[in-house]
Parts: structure tokens; C-alpha cells; sequence
């Protein structure tokens, strides 16, 4: 009964221990997909500005719309809260719903990157917008590429870690 | 000009403007939201603490960076301190810059790059129609175009649809035939005294018709360059035009008129504020294509008029059949004059 006990928490040790990996490298590979859907947003959001001359409530909910995932969940409901309807500034709308939306894998640099934005965002014409939004593309890309090598270094890294990690425990507690 | 025939309309007042809350309501619903929140406090209460016939004279808000927050009422102007009682310029609330720029932003939707073409000419228009008039740096734009980039302070005109404003100058404009159709009509008046709002109601009235006095219905064309006279948003008049109105919203008055003539054949065209050359050319223009004209234009009175070299060119070929003369003398709209021009006088302006 005993020896019984000992492996089925053996198991779930190693089990444990091969998610948290698991876990630890996906959070990675999200933060790669959220930045590329930022760019994506971003680069949406410089079209409707510069081409359509969108107003920014619409111009933010027609990016969300074109990312999805988390980052279109935080441009649409900075699109309902920006502007005449929703009584807010950008930067106020933008800290708003990212608050709303909790941290994620997008990361704490991603979000300063973004705010720096929403200060300046639809306050001058439209040449000054493109530039801004453009700086801020570039800002993302950077941190994407950091990002995109950090999943492959430190992915697989994580993996192992994790079910290694569980196989030392297990071999502590026999 | 003394032989001008001014007897065809005496002064009149105009009718009641509003029922009892309109004007308060519209501001508590549509202005204030879109100030900053120190300005809304102080334009709030006084609206909540001022008798309702007071408060119902409210045409403008001044709010200017550093300056006391003002109020124009049609008695005058009052000054209020941050919780909206009437004081002294000294003893005023006054905006600060964090507080102008919040509001600047929140007018344009937090879209200035969307609205360089307003901020250009100085003004832009809020949900409801309201006017908001801009000051500040103007920087150059294009070679030849100047831009608001910094702004200091604004004119909130509160926008009013005073329905059968018109009742009175309607029989003016309509022709003697059995069957009644609109006459080229001018209104004339310095800021302020309701050229728009009487374009507003002639348009709705005209588009309706009115069968007791054998006007049917018109198809009005409204060229609204300042989004003022249907007041537009998205798409959606914001004023009851009629039924038979078709708005072209925010395009310039001399390609406006005769786009809606090829495209829309209406039986009016309407415009607000002509203002140049140009204008004028497209209004001789339109005229010509036998379509009646209702534009306004800013001037005391119609000799005031005829001194400018465009409104004198349009005076002289009687491209106007009926002038409006509005003023202020017993409030906003106030109808001075209202008929045809002179026979024979030495400009010739009712002459074809």
C-alpha cells in the first residue's frame, strides 16, 4: 500500500513538474504570438489613420478586430472607452482595458511601449501619427525578435528543466 | 438705400424657442460630457441652481486657458467659480491647460489628424449640432494651408431647432402663383441673431409642404460645409430636416451645389454663410439651373450687404428674389425685414 502511495505521488511529481515546464515554454511562445498580433494591430491601426483618416474609437475597434486574441480584446474595449462615446483619453482608454485585461504574456515592457503611445496618440495630424505609431512598431519588432529568440533558447530549456526537475525530487523523496 | 422697401415685414419676436429644459438638457447630454470634468462641475451646477427661464438664454460657453470661464447668455455674459455660482471675472474658475487639452481632445474624438481640414478653418461640430469655435497657434499645414496645432480656448455655441421660427417669413418667400414654390431667398444678419436656425426650419417646413397654403412638398439639397445646418453625425442629421432632404455633409458650398443639382435634382438648394467669390459664383450658378437658393450671409442689413464686391455682384444680377433681415433687437431672431428687394434703386439689385 505504501510503495503504492509512493509512486502514484511519484507520478504526479513528475507530471507536475513536465506542465510547469510545458507551461513556462508556451508563456514564451504566447508572448511571441502577442507581439506579432500587436504589430499586426498597430500596423491595421497606421492604415485606417493614415488611408481612411478613421476616427480613433473605430480605428482601434477595426484593428481588434483584425488581431484578435487578447490584444484585439484590449484594442476593442479601448475603442469603447476612447472619444466622445466613452468620455476618455487614449492613454486613459489604453491603461484602462489593459488593466481590464490582466498582464498576460505580453509583458510589462510591451505594455510601457504601448502607453507611451496612447500619450501621443490623436493629438496631432495625421503625417505625426504615422511617425508615432511607426516608432512604436519598431519598438514592438524589437522586442518580438528578443522574444521569438528567447522561446528558442530558453524553450525547450524550460521543458527539460521541468521534468528533470520533478525526476530530482522524486529521487530526494525515495 | 432709402428707398429700400422695409415695410413688407415689421420686427417680430420670434415664437417660444424651446419646451422648458431643452437648452439645459441638451448640454447636460451632449456638451459636458466632453469637457474636462472641472468645467462640466461648474456649467452643472449653475445650470441646476439657475431658474429654468434663465437658463434656457444660454447660447454660448467660453472656456479659455487661463481666462475666467464665461457664460453668454442672451442678457449678457456671467462668470462662475468652480461650483457654478455667478462671481466676478476675478473670483472665476479658470481652465488650465491640462483641462483645455482634455476638452480639445474629446471635441475632435480624440482624432485631430481626422479633422485637419476643420481645425484649418477654425471650428468643429459636436454630436447635436453645437459649434465650437477654436483659437490658438496656427502652424502652416501646406504651402498654402494654416492649422490649429496648439489650442488655447473655445466657443461652445449651443445649437438650437426652434421649430415654426419660420411661420412668419415662409409667406414672404413663397411665390404669388396658385401654386406655391419657394423664391431665391437671402437671410441676412450679424452673428448670433439665427440665420441657421431659420434655414433649419425653412428647410424642414419646405420638405414637408404645407397644404393650407398650396405648397407641396420640396426636395431640399442641403449643402452643409460647417455640418451646422443638419448637423450630421455618422451619416444621421441631427435636426429634423423634413422628409424630403438630402444632406451633403461637410463639402465645400460651390462643388456641393451644383453635385447635388447633377445628382439629387432637388427643388431647393440649402447653404448656410456664403462667403467669397466662389460661393457666390456657385449660387448664380445654381439660380441659373432654375433651382431656388436659400443661403444666409453675415452683414448688419442689406446695404451692409451690398458693399462687399461678391454680395454686390449677386444683388446686382437679382439672383435673390426675397431678402430676410434678422437681428437681435428683441432676442435672436428677430425679423427686421423680410421680402423682396427695392424696385429701381441705384444698385439695381432687384433688377434681373
Amino acid at each position: 500500500m505504501v510503495v503504492a502511495m509512493k509512486v502514484l505521488g511519484s507520478a504526479l511529481i513528475l507530471v507536475a513538474g513536465f506542465l510547469l515546464g510545458i507551461s513556462c515554454s508556451s508563456r514564451l511562445a504566447a508572448r511571441c504570438r502577442e507581439l506579432d498580433s500587436l504589430d499586426r494591430a498597430l500596423l491595421h491601426l497606421e492604415i485606417e489613420i493614415s488611408y481612411g483618416l478613421t476616427p480613433l474609437p473605430r480605428a482601434l475597434l477595426v484593428s481588434g478586430e483584425v488581431a484578435g486574441g487578447f490584444v484585439g480584446r484590449v484594442f476593442s474595449k479601448a475603442s469603447e472607452l476612447v472619444g466622445r462615446r466613452g468620455g476618455m483619453v487614449p492613454s486613459e482608454a489604453l491603461q484602462e482595458a489593459l488593466a481590464g485585461a490582466g498582464l498576460r504574456a505580453l509583458g510589462p515592457e510591451a505594455r510601457s511601449v504601448i502607453l507611451e503611445m496612447a500619450a501621443g496618440l490623436g493629438t496631432s495630424g495625421r503625417s505625426e501619427q504615422i511617425a508615432l505609431i511607426e516608432a512604436t512598431r519598431q519598438r514592438i519588432r524589437s522586442l518580438k525578435e528578443s522574444a521569438a529568440d528567447d522561446a528558442t533558447r530558453y524553450g525547450k530549456l524550460y521543458r527539460y528543466l521541468g521534468i528533470l526537475g520533478a525526476v530530482a525530487l522524486v529521487l530526494l523523496l525515495a | 438705400m432709402s428707398s429700400v422697401t422695409r415695410k413688407s415685414f415689421q420686427a417680430t419676436r420670434a415664437p417660444d424657442r424651446q419646451g422648458p429644459g431643452e437648452i439645459s438638457a441638451k448640454v447636460e447630454d451632449q456638451v459636458l460630457p466632453l469637457v474636462s470634468s472641472g468645467i462640466a462641475r461648474a456649467v452643472s451646477a449653475w445650470l441646476g441652481r439657475t431658474a429654468p427661464r434663465r437658463r434656457e438664454t444660454l447660447e454660448e460657453i467660453r472656456i479659455r486657458k487661463g481666462l475666467p470661464l464665461c457664460l453668454v447668455l442672451s442678457s449678457g455674459d456671467v462668470f462662475l467659480s468652480p461650483a457654478g455660482m455667478e462671481v466676478t471675472p476675478q473670483e472665476s474658475f479658470r481652465p488650465d491647460d491640462s483641462e483645455v487639452q482634455r476638452t480639445f481632445a474629446l471635441f475632435t474624438d480624440c482624432s485631430s489628424y481626422a479633422m485637419e481640414t476643420e481645425l484649418a478653418t477654425g471650428y468643429v461640430t459636436l454630436p447635436g449640432g453645437h459649434r465650437v469655435g477654436l483659437v490658438g497657434r496656427m502652424s502652416a499645414f501646406s504651402s498654402e494651408k494654416y492649422v490649429l496645432r496648439e489650442v488655447y480656448g473655445f466657443n461652445i455655441r449651443i445649437a438650437r431647432h426652434v421649430k415654426g421660427v419660420s411661420e412668419k417669413v415662409l409667406p414672404r418667400i413663397l411665390t404669388g402663383d396658385p401654386e406655391k414654390r419657394p423664391r431665391s431667398t437671402l437671410i441676412v444678419s450679424p452673428p448670433r441673431a439665427g440665420k441657421t436656425t431659420m434655414l433649419r426650419d425653412l428647410s424642414r417646413v419646405l420638405s414637408e409642404g404645407r397644404s393650407e397654403m398650396k405648397l407641396r412638398p420640396c426636395h431640399v439639397g442641403v449643402v452643409d460645409e460647417r455640418s451646422e445646418i443638419a448637423a450630421c453625425y455618422e451619416g444621421v442629421p441631427q435636426h429634423d430636416l423634413g422628409p424630403r432632404v438630402d444632406v451633403l455633409d461637410r463639402c465645400p458650398k460651390d462643388m456641393g451645389m451644383m453635385m447635388l443639382i447633377r445628382s439629387m435634382s432637388p427643388d431647393v438648394v440649402v447653404t448656410d454663410e456664403i462667403g467669397g467669390d466662389a460661393d457666390a459664383k456657385a449660387c448664380a450658378e445654381a439660380c441659373s439651373a432654375g433651382v431656388a437658393i436659400l443661403a444666409s450671409a453675415h452683414a448688419r442689413d442689406i446695404e451692409d450687404l451690398a458693399r462687399r464686391p461678391y454680395s454686390s455682384w449677386l444683388i446686382n444680377k437679382g439672383y435673390f428674389e426675397v431678402f430676410v433681415v434678422l437681428s437681435r433687437r428683441n432676442g435672436p431672431g428677430t425679423v427686421e425685414y423680410a421680402g423682396p428687394g427695392m424696385e429701381g434703386d441705384e444698385t439695381g439689385w432687384s433688377s434681373p
